[in-house]
């Protein structure tokens, strides 16, 4: 073993002191990845878990004549899980955004797919598409689908001209179904991204060697293919189905009796009827349901795609 | 119509030749491990794979070897199934196999960058093959056992594709890929991505392995050292086309062409016109030169090339009476290889002649008048361009 004589203070500049507070190498490089991820940690600490955390605390209190009292007590959940309005926003908000992510992903990764490994020529343009589907505003969106979808709209324009129906279908808008396409052209191109960028990283070869050990098309992809894409996929889903789990406008504005969501009961305790414990507990418990459906999903998924 | 003939109007009758009965084709192709008949690939305007006939032996170590882009890959891809000829036909084992898809082929490939399943353990990439293929879960622990063992890596088996190094992730890859005992192994340029040393050892390690099983190994590199040390046979590629096939001795020895002369090995090439064909041999005349050459097929007045390899080349102040190539030149350079010497002498200007041998004693100055010389039948005469 070399033993190197220690320096003395003199010979050190400030970087080199700095190194000597670590005593391997490994330790420094986990000490100044840390670092690095210091300023990202401070913000979401400051603008995120912090607020989460007061929100938290109320859920557990009450309000009285507009007051917020820390009368600590369970109540806001048990009304948030007993009563029957707010049982059914929960199953009608769980149904949509599962369905809404679940089409979404199907949808985005047969693009990624078909731009990854068909259209390989035009991949910049046909991803370029897709972006550019962003740059429209939300809100200018939903608009756009009332006037195809409503009583004066172009789909029904066209089924009376052609003789199909003789009254406008008024459930073409403010229904269930109209809160699913919104959604689901909102969010398809935010999905498209993790998986395309997860597909760059299956290579050729490993297709091709999955083929060429015996796998048919349809094994090569279920087996190789999807679970390397895997990670890329499960984000999108989270991601869609976060998203329209937490959305409150569309739902309002095309959703209708069937396709109400439990985002706009939220935005209305705390912005109308001041009950801020309530819309608390309302909002944890739908956190909650969000991250132990994902929980399960991930779960399963990791057994299945092996 | 009716029977079933050879040529390129069989390939429509391919999927009608059952196992067993073999449709067309002479005694050799039948027993043959690959047939490749007339094999033509075009991407768009260029030809890749320009109407190539081949005929593989089973057990045998071939090589095909050629420049990159010479279309070495894309016969071999063509073989294995991913990519589709636009004429010809291949046969595996006497059977066509024109129509099947790369998993309903009895070949088995490994790729250049392993190519290996990143989100399975090794255990689980060489059973892969054998999973898809039902075999029991007892086998499996077995086959991957032996395949293990066979390329000197066994215990690994936890370990995942990451963490193995680039000579054991090759070794992992060829274990996977005859774990399922293809009846042949199709190697494209496995060992690009390692360093000299370990390619060297794994060149001696991937022949003996293929001694051991006997399993026909079609292998594709870009490397003439490679090519001459592992194989049985060399199919030599260019422009699209197989030039020339034979052993490595035969192909080294023997080049048919100015580019097989040039490809494979060190070699001085001369061009000149032939002066005289006489019963001795040719003379060709390179610039104010006379070279000796062989007989061949030539006639006089035609443009050739005569190649001669370095190392028999004599070099040195004196004359060596019973060589007929002698001449004159000066020592341009001398470069010290460590176990030889190469030496650059300029015979005529412009015209230089490499020699390679063992040390002279004392070293030659770089500068001084000498001779080069070798004998007749070390010229190899070329056919300027075929």
């Amino acid at each position: 073993m070399a033993i190197r004589a220690a320096p003395t203070s003199e010979q050190l500049d400030l970087s080199a002191r700095v190194a000597m507070l670590f005593r391997t190498r490994e330790e420094r490089e986990r000490w100044l990845s840390l670092a690095q991820l210091t300023p990202a940690m401070a913000f979401l600490l400051v603008f995120l878990v912090g607020p989460l955390a007061v929100f938290l605390i109320y859920s557990f209190w009450v309000t009285r004549s507009y007051q917020l009292i820390s009368d600590w007590n369970i109540e806001n959940y048990r009304e948030a899980l007993t009563q029957g309005v707010y049982r059914d926003l929960f199953r009608n908000t769980i149904e949509i955004a599962i369905v809404a992510a679940a089409i979404t992903t199907s949808l985005a990764y047969t693009y990624a797919h078909l731009i990854r490994f068909q259209l390989r020529r035009f991949q910049n343009v046909l991803l370029f598409v897709a972006i550019v589907a962003l740059f429209s505003g939300y809100l200018v969106r939903i608009y756009a689908w009332r006037t195809i979808l409503g009583d004066e709209g172009i789909m029904n324009r066209a089924l009376l001209s052609l003789g199909l129906v003789d009254k406008p279908l008024s459930f073409l808008l403010y229904s269930r179904a109209a809160a699913l396409i919104v959604l689901v052209n909102f969010l398809v191109p935010l999905a498209i991204l993790p998986i395309y960028a997860a597909l760059q990283n299956v290579s050729d070869d490993q297709i091709d060697a999955a083929r060429d050990l015996g796998a048919g098309a349809f094994q090569a992809f279920r087996k190789v293919t999807l679970p390397l894409a895997w990670n890329g996929v499960f984000v999108a889903f989270s991601f869609t189905f976060i998203i329209a789990a937490g959305d409150y406008v569309t739902p309002q504005l095309v959703g209708g009796t069937s396709g109400a969501m439990i985002g706009r009961a939220i935005a209305d305790k705390f912005g109308v009827t001041f009950a801020w414990p309530l819309g608390a507990a309302l909002s944890f418990l739908t956190l909650a349901f969000v991250l132990a459906i994902l929980s399960v999903i991930r779960f399963a998924s990791r057994r299945v795609l092996r | 119509m009716g029977a079933p003939a050879g040529g390129v109007g069989a390939l429509a009758s391919t999927e009608a030749a059952a196992p067993g009965r073999s449709s067309d084709g002479s005694a050799a192709s039948v027993d043959a491990a690959i047939v490749v008949e007339g094999v033509t690939k075009r991407f768009k305007q260029t030809v890749a794979v320009d109407d190539c006939h081949l005929v593989v032996e089973r057990g045998a170590f071939v090589s095909l070897l050629g420049p990159s882009g010479c279309g070495k890959t894309t016969l071999l891809r063509m073989i294995g199934g991913f990519e589709s000829q636009d004429g010809g036909r291949i046969l595996i084992h006497g059977k066509p196999v024109d129509r099947l898809p790369p998993n309903r082929r009895p070949v088995n490939m490994v790729f250049q960058r392993y190519a290996l399943f990143p989100h399975k353990s090794v255990y689980e990439n060489i059973a892969f093959p054998l999973e898809l293929r039902g075999v029991s879960k007892k086998e499996r622990r077995k086959r991957v056992q032996e395949s293990l063992e066979l390329v000197r890596l066994p215990g690994v088996e936890d370990r995942r594709p990451t963490e193995l190094s680039g000579g054991q992730a090759q070794r992992i890859a060829l274990a996977r890929a005859l774990v399922g005992r293809p009846d042949v192994l199709l190697l494209d340029e496995p060992l690009t991505s390692l360093d000299l040393k370990l390619r060297k050892a794994m060149q001696l390690e991937l022949r003996s392995i293929q001694e051991e099983l006997g399993t026909t190994f079609l292998y594709v590199t870009h490397d003439q050292e490679e090519a001459l040390t592992m194989s049985d046979r060399i199919v030599l590629m260019n422009e699209g086309r197989i030039v020339q096939e034979g052993e490595p001795a035969e192909i080294y020895n023997r080049p048919e062409s100015v580019f097989a002369s040039h490809f494979i090995g060190e070699t001085n090439l001369f061009e000149g016109e032939v002066v005289a064909v006489e019963t001795a041999g040719t003379r060709v005349r390179v610039g104010s030169l006379d070279v000796a050459a062989p007989i061949g097929d030539v006639s006089p007045s035609v443009t050739a090339a005569v190649s001669v390899r370095p190392q028999a080349v004599a070099i040195g102040p004196e004359v060596v009476h019973d060589h007929e190539n002698r001449f004159r030149g000066r020592l341009e350079r001398r470069i010290f290889l460590g176990n030889l010497v190469r030496w650059y002498v300029e015979i005529d200007p412009g015209v230089i002649v490499t020699a390679e041998g063992p040390a002279e004693d004392p070293p030659l100055e770089e500068g001084t008048d000498l001779e080069v010389s070798w004998r007749r039948d070390d010229s190899i005469l070329l056919p300027h361009r075929p």
